[in-house]
């Protein structure tokens, strides 16, 4: 246990220390978040109906060009070489780091919503619902996003090769996470279905994607 | 306790390095790697760790009682890469390590490897030589049973190179493994040398 | 089977048959298209638009069947290292995003006139397009310098997850449809076909897998080529440094 805590505890040292990088992911999401309203013209009637979108599309492509380094560092300085035949679990190591990365950088998005929400005129008591689902659902993005880090490991600039290799496999995510705000609009009863849904897909995500990065971060030695 | 290697044949990339590479490695007698550059020492070292997969042969480790088992997590590789990181300061790299392995640090080596004074220091800001030193604490502290140190002694001070010495000769003399790659005419009693 | 799979046999076998192959497939379009696109009967609905379906379906299916092809070699090479399945993989590649293009540009062909609209947001469509960018994701992992592991490895990894996924996005844009569209807006299947037009799509099919077949041949054997001369060059490095 406590070889696992130290991962987290170091990542999120690193984290804070090198805060210029965090903060870049924070504020690619608040600019993008920003200048969509001004691309769609900001019509008091359809922004609201756009705009929990808008929300899901900015906080997936800040994933995923926030997370190219997760695996990256670790590679590069050799700390890999030693965790990957190390007698901790590699897998578990691997769910440390991207728990370490969720909470640093999601998490302060996942906080700031509710202002960019009342920006884009969300209704209030659509507000909750709208975190509520982009909680749930973001293991699932953050995860699967950190395939695309791993499979692009040893590529320079890969942050816009994961957004291409891995947007494809958010669909589902996004259909689900949309349906679902949308639902609460209308009252729908499938509302719950759709919660139960993501939740299912982000334990999913959980449990099969560490055994996936560490197949290739493993294969990576050559 | 034996590692034995029985007729290797590795390649990085699609570059032959050498096979029908045999040989073993027992406790007491340190195994010396020498070789030119891209003779495929670090190579050897790596397939040892699990880090790189050889094309074809075996490597197998004996326990004391002669049983065949697993060795990777027993192995500690420090190579090139010096597996530290340039954000934190030394004693956080250490801190880290300590949790990691779950052992204790021993502060006589800080000093002796005059690293005590710089323990709130970024590492980034170290000399290579520093950082190099840094980096083979980690496997001193790991204490692991077989140790693959890829060039030890580079960038060391003679200093320094005197107590990591001695650190190797009391590895040695606990009848635990160890292979060394370098350059230098670093010497060990009962050393075996190995020329690629 | 087994003495295709090594590269000598592969070049050997695959320099009689190429020929064959191409010339065949060949004789093939020139029947097919000649019955689709001038003895098939016109459509009482869609009228001379209908001929678009002898090019547009037979390219669905081969956009499908190889990406099918490509995650089975993909399969193999993670299984049996083999050296042939990965270059097949490979080459297979480029072909299959082509005839996935032809698809999406023919379909809108066909939809402006039949719909009203070059295209329409349909689980079908979207996940064709979606097949498209996976092809290019693919492509991409495959081009781009690699500097630690090998990338016909790390793309057949990714294949694997794409193949996967195909079949998810259909599945879930079709729930969202039904939550979303009434089934009313659009039908896009089509009443069942009369064997007038089935049969020179039969031939079309086949006229598209045999085209395949023959450049999937003509670019593997590149791409053999093009391993011999890396293996000269490294070698050609090697005997400087010793």
């Amino acid at each position: 246990m406590g070889t696992y805590l130290a991962i987290i505890k170091r990542d999120l040292l690193i984290s804070y220390k090198d805060g210029d990088h965090i903060a870049m992911g924070f504020g690619f999401f608040l600019v993008i978040v920003s200048i969509l309203p001004i691309g769609i013209g900001s019509d008091i009637d359809i922004l609201p109906k756009v705009a929990p979108g808008l929300l899901w599309i900015a906080f997936l492509l800040t994933t995923l060009l926030t997370i190219s380094r997760l695996f990256k560092d670790d590679y590069i300085d050799g700390t890999m070489d030693f965790m990957i035949t190390d007698s901790a679990i590699f897998e578990i190591i691997i769910i440390c780091k991207v728990f370490a990365y969720w909470l640093s950088v999601t998490l302060p998005l996942i906080i700031v919503i509710p202002i960019m929400s009342i920006l884009l005129n969300i209704p209030m008591d659509l507000i909750l619902p709208i975190i509520f689902i982009i909680f749930i659902s973001s293991p699932a993005f953050v995860f699967i996003a950190a395939v695309g880090s791993a499979l692009t490991l040893g590529m320079e600039r890969s942050g816009i090769l994961i957004t291409i290799l891995i947007l494809p496999l958010y669909i589902p995510l996004i259909i689900l996470g949309i349906s679902a705000i949308s639902n609460n609009v209308i009252g729908v009863n499938s509302y719950s279905v759709s919660v139960m849904l993501i939740s299912g897909f982000s334990m999913l995500s959980i449990a099969l994607s560490p055994f996936l990065i560490s197949l290739i971060l493993r294969s990576n030695s050559c | 306790m034996k590692l034995i290697i029985d007729n290797l044949h590795l390649e990085r990339g699609d570059k032959f390095l050498f096979k029908n590479l045999s040989f073993f490695l027992e406790s007491y007698k340190p195994i010396i790697v020498r070789g030119s550059n891209g003779s495929g020492k670090t190579s050897l070292l790596r397939s040892i760790a699990g880090l790189l997969k050889p094309v074809s042969g075996n490597i197998s480790f004996f326990n004391e009682t002669d049983e065949k088992t697993d060795y990777l997590h027993q192995c500690n590789y420090s190579g090139h890469k010096l597996a530290i990181k340039n954000e934190l300061t030394v004693q956080e790299n250490i801190t880290f390590w300590g949790r990691y392995y779950k052992k204790e640090i021993n502060k006589d080596l800080l000093i002796k490897l005059k690293l005590d004074s710089l323990s709130d220091i970024s590492v980034g800001l170290l000399s290579y030589g520093q950082m190099k030193k840094l980096s083979l604490i980690r496997v001193f502290l790991a204490e692991r049973l077989i140790w693959l140190l890829d060039e030890p002694m580079v960038g060391l001070d003679s200093e320094s190179q005197i107590v990591v010495k001695k650190l190797i000769e009391k590895h040695i003399n606990l009848g635990k493994l160890i292979i060394i790659t370098t350059h230098t005419d670093l010497k060990f009693g009962n050393q075996i040398l190995l020329s690629l | 089977m087994i003495s295709l799979i090594n590269p000598t046999n592969f070049n050997k076998l695959s320099e009689k048959i190429i020929l064959f192959i191409g010339l065949f497939s060949l004789v093939l379009f020139i029947v097919g298209i000649y019955w689709g696109l001038v003895i098939a009967p016109i459509d009482y609905q869609q009228g001379e638009m209908v001929r678009i379906m002898y090019i547009h379906v037979p390219s669905a299916w081969m956009a499908l069947l190889i990406y099918s092809f490509i995650a089975l070699m993909s399969m193999t090479t993670i299984i049996f290292r083999n050296p042939i399945t990965a270059i097949a993989a490979k080459s297979a590649a480029p072909i299959g995003l082509i005839f996935t293009l032809n698809v999406l540009l023919t379909g809108a062909i066909w939809g402006r006139p039949m719909w009203g609209v070059w295209w329409v947001w349909d689980a079908r469509l979207t996940s064709v397009m979606f097949l498209f960018f996976i092809y290019i994701g693919y492509i991409l992992l495959l081009r781009t310098q690699n500097t630690t592991m090998k990338s016909e490895k790390i793309a057949a990894i990714y294949a694997i997850i794409g193949f996967i996924n195909i079949p998810i996005i259909k599945f879930s844009v079709d729930w969202w449809n039904t939550l979303h569209q009434p089934a009313s807006i659009l039908k896009i299947d089509g009443p069942s076909i009369h064997s007038s037009m089935l049969y020179p799509l039969i031939i079309m099919f086949f006229a598209f897998s045999i085209l395949f077949l023959y450049l999937l041949l003509l670019s593997m054997r590149i791409e053999l080529i093009k391993n011999k001369i890396r293996a000269i060059n490294q070698k050609r490095i090697n005997d400087i440094n010793d």
